[in-house]
């Protein structure tokens, strides 16, 4: 599909492109950096501090030879390829690590990295540490993540020695609300009658977030939103995606190349990473508690039912016709909501296409393309804005 | 460094083994017989839960409620030879027929529209379902188990611990209030007592602090007994018993702790390894190697392990069944729930994580005077995976040879027996210099 926006989207495309490597343009502002594995970090907290948090992404072209060594054939592909930029010195910048409770997999890849600080540090000099959010949603895991927060608060202080000041708390706060009300504007663009947004574009867009500082983000978002109400309408049949996390374009590519338009997902780069509710510097603890906890439900945490009931609702909202489950080999937990996303979504008319156990390169594009293919071919028909 | 075998999937044919303790028939028969009393009860109107193998089945043990296993169970049906078949039901319905064999057995059981001809009857409907959310797949697994026979999940919550002290098994007797992190053991017993209240009002059985203590005191004379059996087995050469006999005999008493029948059951396991000893009794008479197993049994082929015994004299002497029920379970002291807390806090370190399970493990292979270690890694469990580069580099580091095998050991048609027995013959001829007996070569 070809799709242009203007000068902002050029930079924040760069930013994506480049990842961790545009990390190092914000070098001179003297800021700390602290790298974040799994989508569930409070980053508000780490900026409040002073820090400049970036996500710790996998990439699926570099090969994983001390991943193999050191890891489980059982772990997911990406969280191979993220331990193998950190231990192959691409994040040697980072001040230290800070890993979220975001899936089974984390947790066991904080526990590898722990012990091989343990037996062989000179591999892994960055300091770790482990945030133990809980998701489910119980008013006691609330208390729980309350005091979780709480730990952090006091941790990231200790490492600055510097308390957070009332005023930077509510300046981080601030900046993150309105990078997630950006997003849901860009959002609106997506899903509107007469889109301006590509679902490349808004993967793009989201995922630069993560490897910038937020207010320089704000500032491009700002005009990206601007020159995008002029850009052409985006033109296809509209399909939702759901499952595995896409941590490069070339999926999304691959659809929009089949004339799909993509009008939202659920997984952590894509709107899951801004949608919720405002995080509130008056009650900080307890705002970002709520925020992580009771946003969209997390694929890997979420119980089948949750997770359903949210997938059916956003589908409503974008006008899908149809929606796509990606699932990578070895994202089990995915693949039990299946069966049951399937029922949800079929009740509203909205067929599903399975793609499962898929390669983390993305080595089988035609194979890929053909059911893609022939997947919108038979919906074409189906009622539904185009 | 370690030997690595991969296993590819063929036809299966498994040998039963050869049941040899007397504690370990009577356990069988005693679960037949009290399967058959759940059916009576739950047909009788009585609550029924389906609990995951990491639940506090302590409190349904102090409150009366009858319960079932998901490990147990997936045992059970491995044993029978039925997983092939119930994982075709999971196909069918859409759910991955490759992953999580383990636990998913439940859900695949309640597809199953034949119930009746299952196993042993077939598992009674439950009325309420409970896991914790120990990894990313369980919780999800029983929510639907729970809704394909329309009762309520409770899940419970699940916590990571960020210290590491040494020695856990020296320090979680008595010491367990202080051992653990306070926000860990202070937020089980809060879904503790969530879950009692729960079960209170659902099943309209009071809770009893007094029952609870009981049932934790007759745990301690249980695991006291394991604790002395293991030390007999690990002192004496050539060992008396090896771990076919003594996972049957464990594990099922461990299903049923708390009962005044599973401290009988442990008591005539101990007696049995006891006369074993006196009596000169040995798995090899002639033993030429102490091994020792790390990882899932291989419920659909304990006859694997007698085949090397015969063959070369090499008997497999320590498993992680009988070293935890030792190691893992005792808890002494004044609070009942807190203590109970505590042994669900650690058991997940214990046996998967790094440095808790590899120093546990040299800890157990110097005790037992082990001569080579056969890991068995699970290829499609997250939850299960226990730091294998760093257990074979301290087990190797330690001077213990260590053979990695990569398998699932409930789903029998992931099980090449030619080649996993090929693997570990290699092994013990090639690592450990042990010749076959000449009259077992073929
Ligand atoms: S990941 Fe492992 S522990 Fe979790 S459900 Fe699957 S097999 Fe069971």
């Amino acid at each position: 599909m070809n799709h242009s926006q203007g000068k902002a989207y050029e930079e924040l495309a760069k930013i994506y492109n480049e990842k961790e490597t545009a990390v190092k343009r914000w070098e001179s502002n003297n800021q700390k950096i602290i790298g974040c594995i799994g989508y569930d970090v409070p980053i508000e907290i780490l900026m409040a501090a002073g820090y400049f948090p970036v996500q710790i992404t996998g990439d699926s072209k570099i090969k994983t030879p001390v991943a193999d060594k050191y890891l489980e054939i059982a772990f997911d592909a990406s969280v191979r390829a993220q331990f193998e930029k950190i231990v192959s010195g691409k994040y040697s910048y980072l001040d230290r690590i800070v890993i979220s409770n975001s899936s089974d997999v984390l947790i066991r890849l904080y526990y590898y990295m722990r012990q091989m600080r343990r037996v062989e540090e000179e591999l892994l000099p960055i300091p770790l540490y482990f945030f133990d959010i809980k998701f489910s949603q119980f008013r006691s895991s609330t208390l729980y993540n309350r005091e979780r927060v709480q730990e952090f608060i006091e941790a990231v202080q200790c490492w600055t020695g510097k308390a957070i000041l009332p005023d930077a708390m509510e300046n981080a706060f601030n900046v993150c609300n309105e990078n997630r009300k950006l997003l849901k504007q860009m959002q609106e663009l997506r899903i509107a009658d007469e889109p301006k947004v590509t679902g490349t574009e808004a993967l793009t867009v989201i995922g630069a977030s993560l490897y910038m500082p937020k207010e320089e983000h704000n500032k491009l978002m700002k005009k990206f939103l601007d020159e995008a109400q002029s850009a052409q309408t985006v033109k296809g049949t509209r399909i939702y995606v759901s499952g595995t996390a896409h941590e490069d374009t070339g999926f999304y590519e691959l659809l929009e190349g089949c004339g799909v338009h993509i009008v939202g997902e659920d997984h952590d780069l894509g709107s899951r990473l801004f949608m919720g509710p405002e995080v509130s510097p008056a009650y900080p603890v307890e705002s970002v508690t709520d925020f992580y906890q009771t946003r969209f439900p997390s694929i890997k945490k979420s119980h089948v039912r949750e997770r359903v009931a949210a997938v059916v609702e956003q589908v409503k909202n974008t006008g899908a016709k149809g929606a796509i489950y990606f699932i990578r080999k070895s994202d089990d937990a995915a693949s039990w909501d299946y069966p049951s996303l399937r029922k949800g979504l079929e009740a509203i008319n909205v067929p599903v296409l399975l793609l499962d156990k898929q390669n983390y390169n993305l080595d089988n594009k035609e194979e890929l393309q053909n059911k893609i293919s022939e997947f919108i071919t038979s919906i074409s028909n189906q009622p539904g804005r185009e | 460094m370690s030997e690595e075998k991969a296993i590819k999937p063929t036809e299966n044919k498994n040998a039963a083994s050869v049941k040899r303790m007397q504690s370990a028939a009577d356990a069988s028969q005693y679960q037949r017989e009290w399967f058959k009393d759940v059916h009576k009860r739950v047909s009788e109107g009585e609550p029924f839960d389906f609990v995951n193998a990491d639940v506090p089945m302590e409190i349904l043990r102090a409150m009366d409620i009858p319960f079932l296993v998901n490990q147990w169970w997936a045992s059970l049906c491995s044993a029978k030879q039925m997983s092939g078949d119930l994982f075709g039901l999971m196909k069918e319905e859409g759910y991955p027929d490759d992953i999580c064999n383990y636990c998913s057995m439940g859900l695949a059981a309640a597809l199953d529209p034949n119930h009746a001809e299952a196993a042993w009857g077939g598992m009674p409907k439950p009325t309420i379902a409970i896991a914790r959310y120990a990894c990313d797949s369980i919780n999800k697994l029983f929510e639907l188990y729970a809704q394909e026979y329309g009762i309520p999940f409770y899940p419970i919550e699940n916590t990571v611990p960020i210290n590491t002290p040494d020695n856990w098994w020296k320090e979680v007797h008595y010491n367990w209030n202080e051992f653990f992190e306070k926000h860990r053991l202070d937020f089980m017993v809060e879904e503790l007592k969530g879950l009692i209240r729960f079960l209170e009002q659902t099943t309209g059985k009071m809770f009893s602090e007094t029952k609870l203590r009981e049932v934790m005191d007759l745990i301690n004379q249980q695991e006291e007994y394991y604790q002395k059996a293991r030390d007999l087995i690990a002192k004496t050469k050539p060992a008396p018993v090896g771990i076919t006999d003594t996972v049957p005999s464990v594990m099922i008493p461990q299903w049923q702790r708390g009962t005044k029948w599973a401290v009988e059951s442990a008591k005539k396991f101990y007696e049995e390894v006891k006369d074993a000893v006196d009596k000169g009794i040995a798995v090899c008479p002639n033993e030429r190697a102490r091994l020792m197993w790390i990882g899932r049994g291989l419920w659909f082929n304990l006859g694997f392990y007698q085949y090397f015994e015969k063959k070369y004299d090499a008997a497999f002497i320590w498993s992680m069944y009988l070293g935890i029920a030792a190691d893992g379970y005792l808890r002494y002291g004044d609070d009942p729930l807190r203590a109970l807390a505590s042994r669900f806090c650690g058991m997940e370190e214990f046996l998967h994580m790094p440095p808790w399970n590899t120093d546990w493990f040299i800890k157990a292979a110097r005790e037992n005077d082990i001569d080579g270690v056969v890991y068995l890694v699970p290829d499609n469990c997250t939850n299960a995976v226990e730091g294998s580069y760093f257990i074979v580099k301290a087990l190797e580091d330690a001077g213990i040879p260590v053979l990695m095998l990569r398998a699932d050991p409930v789903n029998a048609k992931k099980w090449n027996p030619k080649t996993m027995t090929e693997a570990v013959e290699d092994f013990l001829e090639n690592r450990l210099g042990i010749e076959p007996n000449p009259d077992e070569e073929e």
